[in-house]
């Protein structure tokens, strides 16, 4: 899988209770405007780090890489260099 | 297979969990009635009433979480799995029960003298709790130099922290928190700073509460959220006693049960509230909720 914008905003979708793309703005905040719960939130930082072979360390745990799909979508890319 | 049993704090309640609870079967209407027994028919109100705000009250939803949990271990067939158990700030009672050290009866009256206890000094206290995600603790550490009263209450998993502060830094606090980069900050709806140095007068005034009950020797290892490690005999009831007033250690416990083997978690609780922590702290761990085995 290529971690594409539409890649990562499907994978989040996956994890809401619509399971609906539409449903995921890619520039709101994944926790603060309640697109996914603390425990959604984990599950897709476990499927990221299966599907793009990445570990995610915990100081990388912050809003400037992970708060929402841009920013998820992008530090994917560095992670993985593609 | 070696399970761990975790049971949650408050927070886990939810609006109707006594309707839900029953409908579970025989097991958990039984713990209900016994419930009422010791503390009265309110408990029993305070658990059905549709959008019961009292269920949001520190002193009972400590009392409510402690009956749900004990409904669902007792129902559960899988007990004798359980090598190990931990439970969350007032979780911890219900674990020390399902370990067969406390009776049943001594659980409910020593939460519910701990939650007046801490409703007391919560409203001395002027203080307040604020979550964290997504914010590495160096960074959170540095934060909180600058606010010296504040301290954190909840290691919860990897970027994931309460912090205790004092009612008038709360909004200045969430800002300098924001402003380090975190994915959210938010005051809880708690109504004091629990596990922190603000509940130092709660936690002096337990200890003659504690000093009376009778405790048995766990039949299994149960973690303490004050070391994050299972005590030793005897010492039991220094750390119910020190608890109230000290931060809940619960990603190192899971780091401590993860070196001691345990990978597997089931979680007494009709809502996962301990999973997310659990699996941000060890992503190999794999972690069920009981309702999802609990006897019909």
């Amino acid at each position: 899988m290529e971690p594409t914008l539409e890649n990562i905003r499907a994978m989040v979708a996956e994890l809401t209770l619509s399971h609906n793309e539409e449903s995921v703005p890619i520039d709101k905040n994944l926790i603060r405007d309640g697109i996914l719960d603390s425990y959604s939130f984990v599950e897709l930082i476990s499927n990221i780090e299966q599907r793009f072979g990445i570990q995610i360390a915990d100081e990388e745990l912050i809003d400037a890489n992970l708060g929402n799909v841009e920013k998820l979508t992008a530090f994917i890319r560095r992670k993985t260099g593609k | 297979m070696a399970h761990v049993g975790v049971f949650p704090g408050q927070g886990s309640q939810f609006s109707g969990l006594g309707r839900e609870l029953e409908s579970y079967g025989e097991v958990p209407r039984r713990v209900l009635d016994r419930a009422v027994e010791v503390l009265g028919p309110e408990i029993r109100d305070v658990m059905f009433e549709e959008g019961s705000s009292r269920l949001f009250d520190g002193y009972w939803s400590g009392l409510a979480v402690t009956v749900a949990s004990i409904a669902l271990w007792e129902s559960y067939g899988g007990k004798a799995e359980m090598k190990a158990l931990a439970g969350y700030s007032v979780g911890q009672f219900a674990a020390l029960y399902a370990a067969g050290a406390l009776s049943f009866t001594d659980t409910l009256n020593i939460v519910a003298s701990r939650g007046r206890l801490l409703r007391h000094a919560a409203g001395a206290s002027r203080s307040v709790m604020i979550g964290v995600i997504g914010l590495p603790l160096a960074k959170l550490e540095q934060v909180l130099r600058e606010f010296p009263q504040a301290q954190i209450s909840n290691f919860n998993a990897p970027g994931n922290y309460s912090v205790g502060c004092a009612k008038e830094e709360s909004r200045a606090l969430l800002s300098a928190i924001d402003l380090a980069g975190a994915i959210k900050a938010v005051e809880l709806p708690v109504e004091g700073a629990w596990h922190s140095h603000f509940m130092t007068a709660a936690k002096e005034a337990f200890g003659p509460h504690v000093s009376v009950l009778t405790l048995n020797r766990p039949a299994v290892p149960v973690y303490s959220n004050v070391t994050a490690t299972a005590p030793a005999d005897g010492e039991w009831k220094t750390h119910l006693v020190e608890h109230v007033s000290k931060p809940v250690l619960w990603q190192e416990t899971i780091l401590n049960m993860g070196r001691a083997g345990f990978r597997s978690y089931v979680e007494f609780s009709m809502r996962p509230q301990l999973a997310s922590f659990i699996k941000f702290t060890d992503r190999s761990s794999r972690i069920v909720q009981s309702v999802e085995k609990a006897d019909e």
